[in-house]
């Protein structure tokens, strides 16, 4: 049966008065309701409407339901298993993306008989689709509001369709009031809306017709339902130009028209509103000249030259609308639906001119926002640190990022072979703090890091003894360490820190380690923050530590406040102190949360207790490690001395200390999607990150721990062994010299030819042909010659220093004489594994020939160097899940796993 | 294909006497948006000419979720606008005429690394000769202000951090969900890098808002972009010059 539409059209129009455009007894099924923005909008129309939502759509995931305040709304699959599960609508709202949108109004309109209103959100809606929908639609009997829209609303039914008029508040733009609203843009019809209140004016129905080419509930249809709609006295317009709807209106009823677009008609190409461009005859100028006809003015309104009638005004700012406005009802003798709620003058919410000289006219002052604004600056002015929105965070990172293309990967924007350059220090701050730290920095962060690496009579040590015993592998070693350092072992730490913030940086401590910036006469021992830290103990490890820094000269506000609070040799707390130090600055920049703050000192134990399990039970003994005592291991070196000797059993030269620098650098990160990272942000998932406090960070460092091993960190010794293998037979003695006594290039033909020959077995007998490691990167197929970008950065880095080392020159001959003797069709990249290993086993070389490094112990060594790089990038992966992260959102959804036979 | 122009046509006398039309030369536009477009194996970069280099690196962004659309006015302007809604972009792009070097809309709620991308797309091509900093738009409906501001706020540090400061000064006026939250991250970061800044609500006129900045603009040509300089501790740095 064909519906009858609207008389007096050529076209079918259903609507008859504005007054049923948004009704509280429309019942509305929304498309893809899932999606993102549905998903954030729909509840709140939802809510607003008195839950008019019955059900949405969303393939594959029937079953499901969007929670809203007013009980969930159920989702199924398509809209006829709604139908049949017994759901009415006469209303669909499509959020479907643009390519889907024709299919969605089709199936809309075939399988539900009583449809009465489809509004399409969905902007890029194909031209060619928006003609079909149309045909459709006016074939069925169904008004069609957008594409490209923002919806419908109606401030007296207290009901919005699709779309997010009045945004995350609707109650404060849509008020009850007379003017109805008609907005080619979606955020205007809002904006207008607020600019009507603050002027004292309400509103009827709103309505965001969207602004693409066709328009299928436009001007003509809006024109016939206002005047029909006995609420509506007076309309506002905001017409942009394009299209030829607004030709020919007429108005019983007084309207303002805000027409814009003259500027834009230089432009050639539509930006924004894909129909917002002028063709022949249906530019801003016409579409002027077609109100002011229809509303009977000869001229634009300004508050300059105000140009009105009885029938209304045209402007062209959307600012000018409410004094137009009065102006028209003023001279109907018709009153304002309500008192002036504000303004419209500038009002700078926050301002801040740096010092400069501003002219009077922009040093406008800084004046407090309306309720709830004001409220929300006041707490947000009160919030110390960074506020981090979160989000999934499988596969993706806040902290880490690997560009494909040069293979580059960096931490908080920090490229790993600029880390390469850092200190051990600077990068374990950086993976934390956002930002590498300077000298003082690392002095606190050595302090800080070596205090817990002799774990003699810690239980730590027993357990990574006990696995090692097992036959454990490295990583496995550190991870039962860490698995002790549980969230008991630093809450006091972690408690001071939370008492410096609550103390200091209320009064207005802008820099921790200026010990002049703060009276600490002033600081009162008897403040609240501090009663939660407990009874003082004194340690000898907080009297190392504590002189150690004084040895360093490094002065923090808060070490001191220790001394006056008579607690200066707690090591706990001179732990959070030290954290506090480090952290005050990109805190009160809000550059890190206070969450990264206060777990500061959990993240330096766990590094130090790691770097202490990965030396041996041995070499730990009463105030003693590896041979230092405790106020020489604090008091003077760096942690990448420690590493070295930790490493080789020997002390670093400068070339070794780069080197291992370098390395270190170099390990950091490749990304989120590494197994350790993956490892890492899983422990902080399954804890929950949206309960912060809960996630354990020695556990999260376990998962990384557990999902390093022999193929992933361990793999480091393949490179070595290979090298050992090809090159000790030669007596290479010094592989820093210049020139070596063996051929380098001689070595590697031969090696060369031995390959060829044993792949050419390999392949006639099938079996698998070995890669040799460090060379046949598959990236970097295809180029005659294959260079990667981080081994040619190390190579000019260490050539520009005058060092050499033969095991990577080694390396670039073999990618040569293999191409040359024809077993590669290519000369293939020398890869970063490759350099790792030249650069390790050439600090371990001497020892090696001297008999004191056994294959195992080079073998462990490979794997703990990693481990040590590692750390730092799994850490900030760590940091970042827990500020930015969803509870459980590094799992996969069963609909996306499979099983196998 | 939205718009198909023959012009000129000419006729042509066939042997019988009778004459037939002949179309000389079209003109055709494409809707973009169309998927179709793709199946008809244009060559590749057809529609690039009439880009400039920026907006075609904005255009590769595009995607359905969110506006990126821009297109250059001036390229010698020293506002750079990033603008939220078609119509917040009809009524900058008005009252700012030739001091914008871009005509904009981000609006439609784009996701956190869109907008970054496109933020320093724009940043990366105009910052060094832009005066003002502008981000407008009208009280959003479903835009979140907090997503899009930390975007634009990182993106602007990054740029800082990759090319070194550059004298600015800051003027937004928007309104939405997570406005505060989100004039906050942008408050934070101007602080941070030492720069001016004004933000105005949706309870300020757009239009002035918009005009603000233009005196700003004009401020900061006579005498203001040194006097920031100074405070960042640059050297004194002379407006551009056209075209450099």
């Amino acid at each position: 049966m064909v519906r009858q539409g609207q008389p007096g059209f050529k076209y079918y129009v259903g609507i008859g008065s504005l007054d049923e455009i948004a009704t509280r007894g429309d019942r509305v099924c929304v498309l893809n309701i899932l999606g993102n923005e549905s998903r954030s909008v729909t509840p709140v129309s939802h809510a607003f409407s008195g839950g008019n939502v019955v059900f949405g759509t969303s393939p594959g995931r029937g079953g499901e339901v969007l929670e809203t305040e007013v009980g969930p709304i159920p989702v199924f699959d398509n809209v006829r298993d709604g139908l049949d599960a017994g759901h009415r609508f006469d209303t669909g709202v499509v959020y479907l993306p643009p390519a889907a949108v024709r299919h969605g109004v089709y199936e809309l309109i075939r399988v539900d008989p009583d449809l009465r209103k489809v509004v399409i959100i969905t902007e890029k809606v194909p031209v060619h689709d928006a003609r079909a929908i149309r045909a459709v639609a006016q074939q069925a009997g169904v008004d069609v509001f957008g594409a490209n829209c923002l919806g419908v609303a109606d401030s007296w039914n207290r009901v919005r369709i699709g779309g997010a008029l009045g945004g995350d508040r609707p109650d404060e733009a849509l008020r009850k009031g007379s003017v109805a609203v008609y907005s080619n843009s979606g955020n205007f019809t809002t904006t207008i809306a607020s600019y009507l209140a603050m002027a004292g004016w309400g509103t009827t129905t709103l309505i965001s017709s969207g602004k693409d080419h066709y328009i299928h509930y436009a001007s003509p249809e809006w024109a016939y339902a206002f005047e029909r709609d006995p609420r509506s006295r007076a309309a506002v317009m905001y017409v942009e130009p394009g299209g030829d709807y607004e030709e020919e209106l007429a108005f019983t009823k007084p309207v303002v028209a805000c027409v814009v677009g003259r500027w834009k008609e230089k432009l050639t190409r539509s930006v924004g509103h894909a129909g917002a461009i002028a063709g022949s005859g249906n530019s801003a100028r016409d579409k002027e000249r077609w109100m002011m006809e229809a509303l009977g003015v000869d001229g634009v309104f300004t508050p300059e030259r105000p140009v009105f009638g009885a029938g209304g005004a045209v402007v062209t700012n959307i600012a000018h609308i409410p004094a137009a406005l009065d102006a028209v009802m003023a001279l109907r003798g018709e009153d304002r639906d309500f008192e002036p709620q504000g303004s419209l003058e500038l009002k700078p919410w926050f301002g801040n001119a740096q010092g400069l000289d501003l002219p009077d006219s922009l040093a406008i002052p800084v004046v407090e926002a309306m309720e709830p604004y004001r409220d929300q600056i006041e707490r947000l002015n009160r919030q110390v640190g960074a506020i981090f929105a979160r989000q999934n965070l499988k596969d993706a990172s806040g902290a880490t990022r690997m560009d494909p293309g040069t293979g580059v990967s960096s931490l908080h924007g920090v490229p790993v072979l600029d880390a390469g350059l850092a200190s051990f220090e600077s990068n374990l701050c950086l993976a934390l703090l956002r930002e590498p730290t300077g000298a003082e920095g690392d002095h606190l962060t050595h302090v800080g890091v070596a205090a817990w690496a002799g774990l003699h009579g810690d239980p730590a040590l027993a357990a990574a003894a006990a696995a090692r015993e097992a036959g454990s592998s490295p990583s496995l070693v550190l991870a039962a360490a860490a698995a002790l350092v549980g969230p008991a072992r630093t809450e006091r730490a972690r408690a001071a820190v939370d008492a410096f913030i609550d103390v200091f940086a209320f009064a207005g401590l802008k820099d921790p380690l200026d010990g002049s910036a703060m009276d600490l006469d002033a600081v009162d021992s008897d403040a609240a923050p501090w009663s939660t830290l407990g009874p003082v103990r004194a340690t000898d490890r907080g009297r190392a530590m504590a002189e150690a820094l004084e040895a360093r000269a490094v002065r923090s506000v808060f070490v001191d406040a220790l001394g006056r609070l008579g607690a200066g040799h707690d090591e706990d707390l001179l732990l959070g102190a030290i954290a506090a130090t480090l952290a005050w600055r990109p805190l009160l920049r809000r550059r890190i949360s206070r969450t990264t703050a206060r777990n500061l000192p959990w993240f330096l134990r766990l590094y130090g207790t790691l770097l202490g399990a990965s030396i041996r039970p041995e070499d730990h003994g009463p105030g003693r490690l590896l041979g230092w005592d405790t106020d020489e291991l604090l008091g003077s070196g760096s942690l990448i001395d420690l590493a070295f000797r930790a490493l080789t059993g020997a002390d670093p030269t400068d070339e070794h200390r780069v080197a291992l620098r370098m390395l270190l650098g170099l390990l950091v990160t490749n990304g989120p999607g590494t197994i350790s990272a993956q490892g890492a942000k899983g422990a902080v998932s399954a804890d929950g990150p949206e309960s912060p406090d809960r996630v354990q960070i020695n556990k999260a460092m376990v998962g990384f721990l557990s999902h390093s091993g022999y193929s992933h960190g361990g793999n480091g010794y393949e490179g070595i062994r290979f090298l050992i293998d090809v090159l000790e037979p030669t007596g290479l003695v010094d592989p820093g010299a210049a020139e070596t006594d063996v051929d380098l290039r001689e070595v590697a033909r031969e090696y060369a030819l031995r390959f060829a020959a044993e792949k050419a077995r390999a392949k006639a007998v099938g079996d698998p042909v070995q890669a040799i490691p460090g060379i046949n990167h598959p990236v970097y197929r295809g180029e005659p010659v294959n260079l990667e970008p981080r081994e040619v950065f190390i190579a000019d880095f260490f050539a520009k220093r005058g060092e050499h080392n033969a095991f990577h020159r080694f390396y670039k001959h073999l990618v040569e004489v293999l191409y040359e003797e024809g077993v590669t069709r290519n000369v293939f990249a020398v890869n970063i594994d490759a350099v790792i290993s030249s650069l390790l086993l050439k600090m371990m070389w001497p020892r090696h020939r001297a008999g004191d490094l056994d294959e195992g112990r080079l073998e462990e060594a490979a794997f703990v160097v990693f481990l040590y790089g590692r750390m730092i990038g799994c850490a900030a992966e760590i940091d970042d899940h827990i500020n930015r992260g969803r509870n459980m959102d590094t799992r996969t959804p069963a609909s996306r796993c499979r099983a196998v036979t | 294909m939205k718009l198909l122009e023959l012009n000129p046509i000419r006729m042509r006398p066939e042997g019988n006497g009778r004459l037939t039309p002949v179309a000389c030369d079209f003109k055709g536009e494409f809707d973009q948006d169309d998927p179709r477009v793709a199946r008809l194996d244009l060559p590749h970069g057809l529609f690039d000419s009439g880009y400039s280099p920026f907006e075609q690196e904005v255009n590769r962004l595009r995607t359905y979720q969110g506006q990126s659309d821009v297109y250059v006015i001036n390229t010698d302007g020293d506002l750079l606008p990033l603008t939220f809604g078609g119509g917040a972009n009809s009524l900058v792009t008005e009252l700012l005429g030739d001091d914008a070097s871009i005509s904009s809309d981000f609006g439609g709620n784009p996701p956190y690394e869109k907008m970054r991308e496109v933020a320093a797309i724009c940043l990366r091509h105009f910052l060094r000769q832009t005066n003002v900093l502008f981000v407008i738009g009208g009280k959003a409906n479903n835009t979140d202000i907090f997503e899009t501001f930390r975007a634009i706020a990182d993106a602007l540090r990054d740029e800082f951090a990759r090319r070194g400061p550059t004298p600015l000064y800051v003027v937004a006026g928007r309104g939405g969900p997570n406005v505060i939250r989100g004039m906050g991250v942008l408050r934070d970061t101007c602080e941070a890098l030492g720069l001016p800044y004004r933000f105005f609500g949706f309870d300020s006129d757009m239009s002035r808002v918009v005009e603000h900045a233009r005196l700003v603009g004009d401020w900061m040509r006579s005498g203001g972009r040194a006097q920031v300089a100074r405070s960042l501790g640059l050297s004194l740095q002379p407006v551009p010059a056209p075209g450099a």
